[in-house]
């Protein structure tokens, strides 16, 4: 019922034109005082807390706000309860466009629906703020929990769902400082759901992290990958500019271990901050400042990946990376959530190309879990180097024709 | 108002996510290990190149592991005291002849052993870190922050000496006089530093001194005497000159007789509110019994003393980010910083959802700390021990005696590894009043005590009930930013303000470390000012007129 009436508004809400991710592509200064009250709304239920933090942080940019906010005001005005209540309203369907589900049957439905379009899911449950051994243990508990219970839903191996797990939210204490240790414990809370995730043939993918962790993540994947071949699967940030270098340890651990190994190329999840950690530290930016390079380093590190043989999927909302994706030996294109669609139901399905969703879930009754992955998104989408921010509305319709006509043209197609 | 920027660029840290940097620090921990550790041979009191190893000499324990020995350090006498202090006075009055001789040669030569000692700082921290977090139990990570912290006050000091000894001329319109402001080094420094960042504070103050041309007296806390020698081993290596550096470890007894000593002219001061007042005493007494006998006249004391450092939270706070903050305010280096968290303020009731939930994950992040040795072990652990027997037992008693009034929220017991080591696990107190003593005292220590109130302008009051060196608020609600901050500065008490992020950390250059009122006498480490503790400004005006006419020689 819930899900239905989010769909029903948020149909009606594209009709009227309204997209809540455009109110945060305009004035920073709006964008940055909407991100601080979607926080505040994920966190708390106090009626007067939430009127507070309305009118302190919305008022005084009151007239940049989109018309719709005019009648949050007068709700406020008139009860702090209603506005409360509207506000909730608003960031459940506002979550729910990135977010697949809070419980087991809303989940459920989400993989039906995408498999019934013959779509593979990725999901990655939300929450890896974590600051005890207590939520780092709940955490993996839920991946298990998630991932047994799928098959009692009819959900198996023949659906082909993969899991994201971040391992930085599996040790409390981890620390870039002793890596050994670290990897230990991490590797030891991991095997409960790498046996599962064998026993019923899922797979996981070692999710992209800040730069700090990517030692400790490499070693519990080379560890996990020896001890479970091509269950485990990593994930390469190609806006790191030492990112090759990550292609060829995988590339020689493929042939040490003697097994497939997947790798999903992604720009990276974090490009803001790696360069604020950075420039605090005192250390090179480690990352590409300029987008192209980017690109460029993109391109460089999927065709290495494919010449060494490794498994190579795309993980990137550029068409042009999709598209030098599919044409250099591609394995897999996987696309986000609430972003992905257009180019997924209009370019890469119809030609019979296969496509995984990455699906972020939570397992509580709030999104409140989901905020810092909500927050990354809109500011990964709305800064001055975005793709999305470049590509949005009308111009993305645009990229997916880009990108329709791009796999015409491909030549082993053409030819086949 | 005008804000004028100031650039400084810090030391790089150390990337713990590069594996070369992790195979450096593993070979670094075994040359620590074979030239370092478990020495028996005393490390001798240095006083003017001389070693000497005649006297009595007290053992250093690892607090982590409380049995293991190591090392020993010579206990400087008063004899030496009497002996370093003449030998600084003499280098000075020499050093002075050569700053008004050759002035650029003086200060160049001085340029040139800061750098020296940099590059060694930099070149041999693989096995500085691990000599730091064996002697005070800290751990690797901080160990090496302190490194990157000590190269930092270096280089700012380097790059403000010049400015420094800028002489200006005055009036320079009238024609008739010469007018000019000159500043001199005013003479032998004594330090006298504390354990908890026994490298960076100590070169602080040492190397501001230096560049200054100050010599200086330097009594480590004992506690950390061994990393104390080698920043003295390491500033001669450097080319620093013998007469112009003293090693003098001891007791209260050494810092003392150098406070009263005639010859010293400023004393840097860290440590307890009580011992800071007592030196602030001692000084000016001494020399107006005798004035006559002390050549550098009044004595400059800069201290940086003791605190109880508030926060607010504010229920407009994302709780992730608040979290965060008090788990590393309160449990990095287990308080035992002069910025370390000790009494939280919450804007709301207990049983409003903002506290539980916070209260929970704060509780929940506490109980999940590690706690073992920082350097050997299968882990090198984060959270470690409190520096000694005597800091132990004052933690365990005040808890105790808390205890009488409320039991603690939270009270990890760690008494299994009391046999190993001093390790106190983290507490805390909801419901002390907050006008006890057992509040007001600096616990220096891993208990945080938390207090729910109705208002931020009651949290505020209450905040500024006790001396401070750092505050910090955490709100996303601009007027209670503006309100919070407001209410600090008058309050007058705040050295450092802190809004929306942790109150520890503080990065030279960055942030302006420097307390005030009973917590210390206001320089900001690694400021312009700092520099200015170690000179007096002369004045010198020439008259050219004579008979009304002008005789002009220039």
């Amino acid at each position: 019922m819930a899900r239905r009436r989010r769909t029903h508004t948020m149909k009606i809400l594209d009709w009227l034109g309204v997209d809540p991710m455009g109110w945060f592509l305009g004035d920073k200064d709006v964008a940055s005082r909407l991100i601080q009250m979607t926080m505040i709304v994920s966190q708390t239920n106090d009626p007067d807390d939430i009127k507070k933090a309305f009118f302190g942080l919305l008022e005084p940019v009151k007239d940049k706000l989109p018309r719709i906010f005019s009648l949050l005001f007068l709700s406020g005005k008139m009860s702090s309860a209603l506005l409360a209540y509207e506000l909730h309203i608003g960031f459940r369907i506002f979550a729910g466009r990135f977010i697949g589900g809070n419980d087991m049957p809303s989940i459920v439905r989400t993989i039906r629906s995408y498999h019934a379009k013959g779509i593979k899911v990725n999901l990655d449950i939300l929450g890896d703020a974590v600051f005890s051994e207590k939520e780092a243990q709940k955490y993996i508990d839920d991946y298990c929990l998630l991932f047994s219970e799928l098959p009692k839903y009819g959900i198996n191996a023949s659906h082909d769902v993969s899991a994201s797990i971040k391992i930085s939210a599996a040790y409390s204490q981890i620390d870039p400082s002793n890596p050994d240790y670290s990897v230990g414990v991490i590797c030891n809370r991991l095997e409960p759901f790498f046996v599962l995730a064998q026993k019923f043939g899922f797979n996981i993918y070692f999710d992209a992290l800040e730069r700090e962790y990517r030692e400790i993540q490499f070693r519990v994947f080379e560890r996990m990958h020896k001890k479970y071949g091509d269950t485990a699967r990593f994930v390469v940030q190609s806006y790191f500019k030492d990112s090759l270098g990550m292609i060829d340890r995988l590339a020689e651990m493929r042939v040490r271990h003697g097994s497939p190994v997947w790798v999903r190329l992604v720009l990276g999840a974090y490009h803001s901050f790696e360069q604020y950690t950075a420039r605090i530290r005192g250390q090179d930016i480690p990352v590409w400042t300029v987008k192209e390079d980017t690109n460029r380093n993109f391109r460089a590190c999927f065709s290495e990946g494919v010449r060494r043989s490794l498994c190579m999927v795309s993980g990137t909302q550029n068409a042009d990376h999709i598209l030098y994706a599919l044409k250099n030996g591609s394995s897999g294109t996987q696309l986000l959530r609430g972003m992905g669609e257009p180019y997924a139901f209009g370019a890469l399905v119809p030609q019979g190309f296969p496509v995984c969703f990455y699906v972020p879930v939570v397992l509580t009754k709030s999104f409140a879990q989901g905020i810092g992955f909500l927050i990354r998104r809109v500011d990964d989408n709305t800064g001055p180097e975005s793709f999305l921010a470049r590509y949005f509305g009308r111009k993305m319709k645009g990229a997916v024709r880009t990108l329709k006509e791009g796999i015409e043209e491909i030549e082993w197609r053409k030819a086949a | 108002m005008m804000i004028q920027n100031e650039y400084f660029r810090n030391e790089p840290q150390e990337d713990f996510s590069d594996p070369h940097i992790i195979a450096k620090i593993e070979q670094g921990i075994k040359a620590f290990e074979s030239k370092w550790f478990g020495v028996m041979k005393p490390r001798p009191v240095i006083i003017g190149g001389d070693e000497d190893n005649t006297g009595d000499y007290m053992d250093i324990y690892d607090p982590a592991r409380r049995f293991r020995l190591l090392g020993r350090v010579r206990i400087a006498t008063p004899d030496n005291v009497e002996k370093a202090c003449l030998v600084a006075h003499r280098a000075f009055q020499k050093s002075l002849e050569f700053f008004w001789d050759d002035f650029d040669g003086w200060l160049l030569g001085r340029k040139r052993v800061i750098q020296k000692a940099l590059e060694l700082i930099r070149e041999e921290r693989y096995i500085i870190a691990p000599l730091i977090s064996c002697e005070v139990s800290k751990s690797l990570k901080g160990s090496f922050g302190e490194i990157e912290e000590a190269i930092d006050f270096g280089e700012y000091y380097l790059s403000q000496v010049d400015a420094l000894f800028e002489r200006v001329r005055t009036r320079s319109d009238i024609e008739t006089e010469k007018n000019m402001r000159i500043p001199v080094p005013r003479g032998p420094t004594v330090a006298i530093k504390v354990w908890n960042f026994p490298l960076s504070l100590s070169f602080e103050s040492i190397g501001a001194s230096y560049l200054a041309g100050c010599p200086v007296l330097f009594k480590p806390a004992e506690q950390s005497s061994l990393v104390g020698y080698y920043l003295v081993d390491l500033l001669l290596r450097a080319g620093m000159e013998s007469d112009f550096i003293s090693y003098l470890p001891g007791y209260g007894d050494i810092g003392e007789a150098l406070v009263k000593n005639p010859y010293t002219a400023h004393i840097c001061f860290t440590g307890s509110m009580e011992v800071g007042h007592k030196i602030n005493v001692a000084a000016a007494v001494a020399v107006a019994e005798n004035p006559y006998a002390y050549p550098c006249g009044t004595k400059r004391i800069e201290g940086e003393l003791g605190a109880n450092n508030p926060m607010i939270v504010t229920r407009s706070a994302n709780i992730d980010d608040v979290v965060k903050a008090i788990l590393v305010s309160k449990w990095n280096q287990e308080g035992r910083k002069c910025s370390a968290l000790q009494r939280l303020f919450i804007v709301a009731s207990p049983e409003h959802e903002f506290s539980k939930a916070l209260m929970s994950r704060v509780i929940g992040g506490a109980s999940s700390f590690e706690y073992g040795h920082p350097v050997f072990g299968k882990k090198r652990y984060s959270n470690n021990a409190v520096i000694d027997g005597e800091a132990f037992k004052r933690i365990k008693d005040r808890i105790n005696e808390c205890r009488k009034i409320k039991e603690p929220l939270l009270e990890v017991d760690l008494s299994d590894m009391e046999e190993d080591g001093y390790f106190i696990g983290p507490v805390i107190f909801e419901g002390i009043p907050h006008d006890s003593s057992l509040v007001r005292e600096e616990i220096f220590g891993p208990v945080l005590f938390i207090f729910f109130v109705d208002s931020l302008e009651e949290a505020i009051r209450m905040a500024n009930m006790y001396p401070h060196i750092t505050t910090g608020i955490f709100t996303q609600d601009a007027k209670e930013k503006g309100q919070f901050i407001r209410g600090m500065m008058t309050g007058g008490k705040s050295g450092l303000i802190y809004v929306n992020r942790e109150i520890v950390g503080a990065v030279a250059g960055q942030h302006q470390f420097g307390p005030i009122n009973q917590s210390g006498s206001g320089y900001k480490l690694a400021t312009p000012n700092r520099m200015r503790l170690f000179v007096n400004e002369v004045g010198v005006s020439e008259n050219f007129l004579s008979q009304g006419v002008l005789f002009k020689n220039e």
